[in-house]
């Protein structure tokens, strides 16, 4: 049984004599295949349509039915292990393969009642290991091993072989050729014919003979009159003749839409037959989680990298930015220079046209302050025009005075005291305190933020 | 190609991947704390470029506020030693308020080029009463852009205000012009060039 298949689409991909044949079909939906058919040797063939047509990253083959041994089987079970377990001692008896080189698969065909009638293929590993190293050649696994005949009895089945009907079908492709017994829908007997394009009327009649017994000793209701012959090249000479008691009805195999897409079909279903051997499965699930663990790794790294080169692209942009306005700023230096010189020559003139902080206006400012009747004496006092004021005194008796005198000060728009310094003595307290214009302190907040 | 084994693989992932975060830690601490200098470097820059651009835009402003007062000092003759006449005048207005001067050194002349202006000082030791000291300010003051006081100290000992002492430095600013300009002047003005300011 094949494993349960979630991707959309799949590539079906057959390699037959120099050919190689492809069909992609969407799971989803109906509609047309496409077919290709490349020439040439298969691994450069299969390597061509690999990097030149869009295959789906999960490839289905067919291996010849002249490579395995079918066998439809009626089994007292309806659970798929136990018709697993069933048809494991089944293979160990009729395989002619050694045991450790067989190959099992079976699909259930139909069921009645408890009882199941199930397809079994078996198959040497030979075959299989010679498309294992092919594909191995374009880094793939195959995910599921299907039997060419199976597929022409997908297509002839969908458009002639009814569900009610039964039938003997002939299938002549190249020097292959196969029987197969046909019962309501579903193969009951599918044998090789070996020379059957070369059979005369006798050997065919008892080959009919003998498919019919085998049809009627499974479905003894089943009446098969009816026998399709489908080929490719000439067409038999025993075909031609008409038979008694049969109605031939000749077709050619060219007629049917390709094989892959047979085969493809076929593989919508869940359980339709897989022959390919655990370890590939085994094998894809390891590539599948390499494959996932670096295209993660990847991703972690690269967004990894991204983000680091982000991050210092950033780091060097910004500090690029810094550059660029410390480059202006360095430029400027000179004329902010000149303009600040500029600014101090003007201030500097400004005190011949603005008395506004001159000397006499700051003694007037004083006076003003002074607390009145000769509460405070100044005592020792410097005016310095580019920087302020310090003065010195004392007061008699009661400091209230001094402090109503600097709050005064304070409060006057010319002037900031900056510190004064307070000290008890005999008569009362001595004082000394510093001012700067209140231009200089402004001058400071602006450089200093 | 060497074929790792699940558990190898998994074990080179795990050691990839603490390499790359100890890379990444490395790379990124490092990162942070250049980002933290950039940040303050950025911003110091930023602030510098402010004042830089507030500066330079009120350049138009002090130069035009700088004529202005230029226009406003007084103009002497070029080849004109104006020591004395400062002194004179220091003296004249001390004399007129009643303050005594006790000293008085003229300061050499400076010259700023960049202006073309220049700057005469008189130092001056002083004693008088308030009253004259205010009245001689308050003249001076009165004679409009010619002198200003630079520095002043006062002394005040005996804690009367009638007797104070001290010193101050008195700045006279001014420009020079040629001889044939003052004539012009004279002649069209009713006072003399030398101690009236332009405007």
């Amino acid at each position: 049984m094949s494993s349960k298949r979630n991707d959309s689409k799949r590539t079906t991909l057959l390699h037959t004599g120099n050919n190689f044949e492809y069909t992609t079909i969407d799971l989803d939906q109906e509609g047309e295949a496409k077919t290709v058919t490349l020439e040439g040797k298969p691994e450069e063939a299969l390597q061509n349509l690999v990097a030149n047509h869009s295959l789906s990253e999960d490839v289905e083959t067919a291996i010849s039915a002249s490579d395995t041994l079918m066998m439809v089987l009626q089994l007292p079970a309806t659970e798929a292990a136990e018709i697993q377990g069933m048809l494991e001692l089944q293979a160990e008896e009729i395989s002619p393969f050694p045991p450790e080189a067989t190959l099992m698969a079976w699909e259930a065909l139909q069921s009645f009642g408890r009882q199941t009638q199930v397809l079994m293929a078996l198959c040497s590993r030979k075959p299989l290991d010679k498309l294992h190293d092919l594909y191995a050649k374009v880094g793939t696994v195959p995910s599921r091993v299907d039997i060419d005949v199976l597929g022409w009895l997908e297509l002839i089945k969908k458009d002639h072989l009814s569900d009610t009907e039964d039938g003997l079908v002939f299938l002549l492709q190249g020097n292959q050729s196969y029987a197969v017994a046909w019962h309501q829908g579903h193969p009951c007997l599918i044998r090789s014919l070996v020379g059957a394009r070369e059979f005369s009327q006798e050997t065919l009649e008892e080959e009919l003979m003998m498919l019919l017994l085998a049809l009627e000793s499974s479905f003894p209701e089943a009446n098969a009159k009816k026998v399709q012959v489908w080929h490719d090249g000439e067409l038999p000479a025993w075909a031609k003749e008409p038979l008694e008691e049969w109605d031939i009805q000749v077709e050619k195999l060219d007629t049917l839409p390709p094989l892959t897409q047979g085969l493809a079909l076929r593989g919508r279903r869940a359980d339709s037959l897989d022959i390919s051997p655990k370890e590939w499965r085994e094998e894809k699930q390891r590539n599948a989680t390499r494959k996932r663990t670096i295209q993660r790794t990847s991703l972690i790294v690269g967004g990894w990298l991204i983000l680091m080169v982000g991050f210092l692209g950033w780091s060097v942009y910004r500090q690029s930015g810094l550059r660029s306005v410390e480059k202006l700023n360095t430029a400027n230096t000179q004329a902010v220079t000149d303009v600040e010189n500029l600014s101090m020559r003007v201030r500097s003139l400004t005190q011949f046209t603005d008395r506004s902080s001159s000397a006499l206006e700051n003694l007037l400012t004083l006076a003003t302050a002074a607390p009145g009747s000769g509460s405070i004496v100044i005592e020792d006092y410097r005016y310095e025009k580019a920087e302020g004021i310090t003065l010195s005194g004392s007061t008699s008796g009661d400091v209230q005075p001094f402090y109503q005198f600097l709050e005064r000060l304070s409060a006057g728009e010319s002037l900031r005291v900056t510190s004064y310094d307070l000290k008890e003595s005999r008569q009362g307290f001595s004082f000394q305190a510093e001012a700067v214009w209140a231009w200089i302190e402004a001058e400071n907040e602006e450089t200093s933020p | 190609m060497i074929k790792l084994q699940p558990r190898e693989l998994k074990l080179a992932l795990i050691t990839g991947g603490v390499l790359v975060v100890a890379l990444s830690y490395t790379i990124l601490r490092n990162q942070i704390r250049n980002l933290g200098e950039l940040n303050r470097k950025e911003l110091s820059a930023k602030v510098e470029r402010l004042r830089q651009t507030q500066l330079l835009t009120q350049r138009p402003e002090l130069i035009e506020k700088l004529e202005s007062i230029k226009g406003q000092l007084p103009r002497h003759p070029e080849d004109q030693d104006l020591k004395s006449e400062f002194a004179q005048q220091v003296q004249s207005l001390a004399n007129q308020s009643g303050l005594r001067l006790t000293g008085l050194t003229p300061d050499p002349e400076s010259y700023f080029e960049d202006l073309q202006l220049y700057q005469s000082a008189v130092r001056c030791s002083w004693s008088g009463s308030s009253k004259s000291l205010i009245s001689f300010l308050h003249l001076l003051n009165q004679q409009g852009a010619v002198a200003d006081i630079r520095e002043l100290r006062l002394r005040n000992r005996s804690g009367m205000s009638n007797t104070l002492s001290g010193t101050f430095v008195l700045d006279f600013v001014y420009s020079r012009i040629p001889a044939s300009e003052v004539k012009l002047e004279i002649d069209t003005s009713p006072e003399s060039a030398d101690t009236t300011p332009a405007s």
